[in-house]
């Protein structure tokens, strides 16, 4: 479903190098504001023993926390597609996943995520290799051997104890991130949800080390596509209607969790 | 029998000790396992009890959330600049009963004995610390992280990230977005509208 692009590698790698020159802007912002004037918060809370009389910002409370920027030129219709993704949700993906929640028990499910991350042990370790990061490259491949025979092909997940066993996943999105490569745009994708230029390009490449991308003919692909994607949402049924009770503007809401999420996971 | 009551009480008093001496662990730890207390207990089973349970989960909320703190950390500082003393009260204010109107709403309809796990606690600076935890819904680990920040003798929630996604960073992306075209007064009317319109 949401494998979408197809296009070979080829086509993509001059635009990473043009890429390579367009920076992420982040810019800081300090609060170099220290006491701040009591006046503003009489407010609070009556149960509270909060020591308002006093309050004090300290200035370098939220500083590790920068400010980030992403272009957003394809804001319309990034807005279109927020909004095709939400409607897909609720009127596809949630009903599926809760019928199949109903049907398929915990530990069939279960069984079947840990498949599905066990097939995509190409993707994670070649991003690994390709970072140099060898602890990572050990550590999957070690998971992807044990797995697939004393896991039974990857259904269970013996390694599931062994922390070294489960490095952070890697993607070749991360991995040109990695080597300096800004996000270049904002993008939402249709089915797939939240992504950016470089993202995108990183996504349409993992493909090509997806087994599941090489299943003929297309239906079927498609059918195990969205197993994939029904069972993965069947653990996540509420978080996206949490998410979005939460936030105010729930598009640049989903925006900055993605930027934070994905600057976290290049980072480490 | 005696000897041992007198045990079990001396180290009751031993145990219970003034809250000064709570480590920011301890502080998120209670607190949580009050609140599952609350939301497992049959007692608010009942419909017409939810308002009970609801209000005494925001009792045990409210002392553990520098809400004053969050708020003030969701604006922008040359935004929070332009806000007059008047904004900033009914902006905190608001921010504080959508966020708890927020989330207790969601603890209340979506609990479903996930269990938490108190992973580790890092102190960031005297007056700063983190604390792991990690929440367990079936197979599915959440890792939630909570800073907090010494506020006079108890240590106090100033910020929450879940998966690697910041609270305060995530409002705040969103208000600056707001305050590029409306002003701090429309932005207030916006969340009161939102408030509002949660209640009814």
């Amino acid at each position: 479903m949401h494998y979408k692009i197809k296009f070979p590698i080829f086509f993509i790698l001059p635009l990473i190098f043009i890429l390579c020159s367009i920076q992420n802007v982040a810019g800081q912002d300090k609060y170099h504001d220290g006491h701040l004037s009591n006046d503003g918060f009489q407010f609070l809370l009556t149960q509270s023993d909060a020591d308002n009389d006093d309050f004090y910002f300290p200035d370098e409370l939220y500083d590790e926390e920068p400010v980030y920027h992403i272009a957003d030129p394809l804001r319309p219709f990034n807005i279109a597609m927020f909004h095709f993704n939400d409607k897909l949700y609720f009127w596809v993906l949630k009903p599926a996943a809760q019928g199949w929640r109903f049907v398929v028990p915990e530990t069939a499910r279960k069984g079947i995520n840990n498949f599905f991350y066990n097939l995509g042990f190409p993707v994670r370790f070649v991003s690994s290799i390709l970072q140099l990061k060898g602890d990572k490259a050990t550590g999957e491949l070690g998971r992807f051997f044990l797995n697939s025979i004393f896991g039974v092909l990857g259904f269970g997940n013996p390694a599931k104890n062994f922390d070294e066993l489960n490095p952070d996943a890697e993607d070749l999105g991360q991995t040109f991130g990695h080597y300096g490569v800004g996000h270049g745009f904002y993008l939402v994708l249709p089915f797939w949800g939240p992504s950016s230029l470089r993202d995108g390009i990183g996504l349409a490449s993992d493909r090509f080390l997806d087994p599941v991308f090489y299943v003929d003919p297309w239906e079927l692909r498609t059918g195990v596509i969205a197993t994939d994607t029904v069972n993965k949402t069947s653990f996540r049924i509420g978080d996206y209607e949490a998410f979005k009770d939460a936030a105010i503007k729930p598009y640049d809401a989903m925006k900055s969790g993605y930027l934070q999420r994905r600057i976290k996971s290049v980072n480490n | 029998m005696f000897k041992r009551i007198l045990l079990t009480f001396t180290m009751l008093l031993l145990f219970a000790a003034p809250s000064s001496a709570d480590t920011p662990m301890d502080v998120i730890q209670t607190a949580v396992e009050e609140i599952v207390g609350l939301l497992k207990d049959p007692q608010f089973d009942p419909p017409e009890k939810k308002e009970e349970q609801r209000e005494k989960i925001w009792n045990v909320v409210h002392n553990i959330f520098d809400f004053q703190t969050i708020a003030r950390g969701t604006i922008r500082r040359h935004d929070w600049e332009s806000f007059s003393e008047e904004q900033k009260k009914e902006f905190t204010d608001l921010f504080t009963t959508l966020l708890g109107n927020t989330y207790l709403e969601r603890l209340q309809s979506d609990y479903r004995d996930e269990q938490v796990e108190f992973t580790e606690q890092e102190m960031l600076s005297d007056t700063t610390a983190i604390v792991r935890t990690k929440i367990i819904r079936e197979s599915l680990e959440t890792p939630v992280d909570y800073r907090l920040i010494l506020r006079g003798e108890t240590w106090r929630i100033y910020n929450v990230i879940v998966e690697n996604i910041s609270l305060v960073t995530n409002y705040r992306d969103q208000f600056s977005q707001m305050l590029m075209r409306d002003s701090p007064a429309q932005l207030i009317e916006k969340l009161r509208d939102r408030v509002n319109k949660n209640e009814s």
